[in-house]
């Protein structure tokens, strides 16, 4: 009995994990590559996850249609928010990415009729059209298969002709306008990818866990993001990978320390916060990085 | 009257009270490699920025050949003119083998078409660099990261990207700057390379014997205005140059 729960528990862990790996490409990809200092992925997925739940209940439409089409509504969010935000550089960039999160949160908060408000929306169907019923370790082989072929097209992305130009862009962009390339258009290209990989994390977790309010993705994931990223190295798809995965299991470990779960939560928190601290403080580069941004 | 490329009439562009261009005008011809000389504030550099579209001016006009370049966007310009940096700008996280290939527009930037992306045509192109810096006898390590690159290393990286990039006109702006004698001799080399197969090059240079070897054509300037055009013999001992840049030689 005390095994399948374990089990079960491991497979949480790891689909938590895969969710979040989409979070760390959207970071890779944006802030690491690009060089841009997106933080518009909590407000992006926030967006996506009531996209995909109220698709899903109000369609009602198969969860892969939902996926779908709420990724590419944030990553169409993505682009023209970056569109916008372009006239503003380094913090201030940051700075109107940032406030883009709040503006979700307001929006999903206060327009009752639609997403229930604080309340939030539950639950949230998980119906495939190729698997039914979904099992946890269906859902876990399913995310893990989305979130290979992410990382695959991440890493085809980062090799191409278009991946070079946006690594030049992180690096010099005046250099880049003059040897002619359209770094406006490559922006808002990066962050459309950027936002759908953030979009699939929102509509992987509603569906995932089959709840969501306007608290369910935020600045805490931000954080995360942040760290994951940093951790693993910025610029390096591997170490987003690996900072997702360190920072998705150690905190795990404390749970069999016997801690009040009241502590437990800030805890963790914490760890993610002193983790970013002294990855910037002593390993600038990450884990695996070669960039300092 | 033909092969006159660029045509830049009454430019003026001014920084609050500073007027870094005052009324300036010159015009290009196909072929010829033109230096800018004049002493620090002259705005040289001023004109690089204007043309390559960095700077938008406050009056006058520039025409390369028919069309009006001044309603073009920056990287628009950039197929009429490959410039170098006062300061080297080369993409210091990328390898030199990266920043090369920069240089060639690959039909394979735009999103999609990259995961059906083979890379022959990638290995076309850097033989043709390979080639090219064989026959500069330069020898830049494909692997090593711009950022690893010596001052003259990177400053010979920039130049080769400007002049493999297609273009019409080569802005070199102070391109042996702070550079040993070796160097000198090579970016020497490659300018004569450019000037054979048909290259016109404009460049700023404040070591007035880089000028005077290599240009066909000078123009010196003071606080924006042209004090003097001519060969550069001539504007070597044009009285007011002398005065203006070279210092007032009658006292010694």
């Amino acid at each position: 009995m005390i095994e399948a729960e374990l089990l079960n528990y491991i497979i949480h862990i790891l689909i938590i994990f895969f969710i979040f790996t989409f979070f760390s490409l959207s970071a890779t990809i944006s802030i690491g590559l690009t060089g841009l200092f997106n933080l518009s992925f909590p407000g992006l997925a926030l967006f996506s996850a009531y996209c995909s739940a109220l698709l899903a209940i109000h369609g009602p439409l198969p969860f892969e249609i939902c996926l779908f089409a709420s990724s590419v509504a944030s990553a169409i969010i993505g682009y023209f928010l970056s569109a916008i935000s372009n006239r503003f550089k380094g913090d201030y960039y940051a700075l109107v990415t940032f406030g883009f999160n709040y503006v979700v949160l307001t929006v999903c908060l206060n327009w009752e009729s639609l997403t229930n408000g604080a309340l939030g929306i539950t639950n949230i169907p998980f119906e495939s059209l190729l698997i039914s019923p979904m099992t946890p370790l269906k859902i876990l082989t399913v995310y893990g298969c989305l979130c290979i072929f992410s990382i695959w097209f991440s890493l085809k992305l980062k090799r191409s002709p278009l991946g070079r130009c946006l690594m030049a862009i992180r690096d010099d962009e005046v250099a880049m306008i003059s040897i002619g390339r359209n770094v406006f258009l490559l922006k808002n290209l990066s962050a459309f990818v950027s936002g759908f990989f953030s979009g699939s994390v929102g509509a992987l977790y509603a569906h995932y866990i089959s709840y969501i309010d306007p608290f369910s993705v935020g600045l805490h994931d931000l954080v995360f993001v942040l760290a994951s990223v940093f951790l693993g190295g910025l610029g390096s798809l591997k170490g987003a990978v690996a900072g997702t995965f360190i920072l998705t299991s150690i905190p795990e470990l404390l749970r069999f320390l016997e801690i009040p779960p009241s502590v437990l939560g800030p805890l963790r928190q914490m760890i993610y916060a002193v983790i970013l601290v002294i990855i910037i403080w002593l390993k600038p580069k990450g884990i695996f990085g070669r960039v300092v941004v | 009257m033909d092969d006159i490329l660029l045509r830049i009439k009454g430019l003026t562009k001014r920084f609050g009270g500073v007027v870094a261009l005052n009324n300036f005008s010159i015009e290009i011809k196909k072929g010829l490699i033109y230096g800018l000389i004049g002493p620090n504030g002259a705005g040289k550099t001023t004109l690089f920025n204007v043309l390559s579209g960095f700077l938008d001016p406050d009056e006058g006009q520039i025409r390369f050949l028919n069309t009006d370049i001044l309603k073009l966007k920056p990287f628009e310009r950039a197929n009429i003119f490959s410039r170098s940096f006062q300061l080297t700008r080369n993409f210091l996280n990328l390898t030199v083998q990266d920043n090369l290939l920069l240089s060639f527009r690959s039909n394979y930037e735009s999103i999609l078409s990259f995961i059906f992306f083979k890379y022959e045509e990638e290995k076309e192109l850097l033989k043709q660099s390979s080639s090219f810096l064989r026959e500069l006898d330069v020898s830049l390590d494909f692997r090593a990261l711009a950022r690893d690159l010596s001052y003259g290393q990177s400053k010979l990286l920039e130049m080769v990207r400007c002049v493999l990039r297609p273009h019409q006109i080569l802005l070199l702006d102070e391109p042996v700057a702070g550079v040993n004698p070796e160097t000198r001799k090579k970016i020497n080399h490659m300018l004569k390379l450019q000037k054979e197969k048909g290259d016109t090059i404009i460049l700023i240079e404040h070591d007035i014997n880089f000028v005077m070897t290599c240009s066909d054509y000078v123009f010196a300037l003071a606080e924006g205005k042209l004090i003097a055009q001519g060969s550069p013999l001539e504007v070597r001992n044009n009285p007011q140059v002398l005065k203006s840049y070279l210092g007032e030689t009658e006292s010694v």
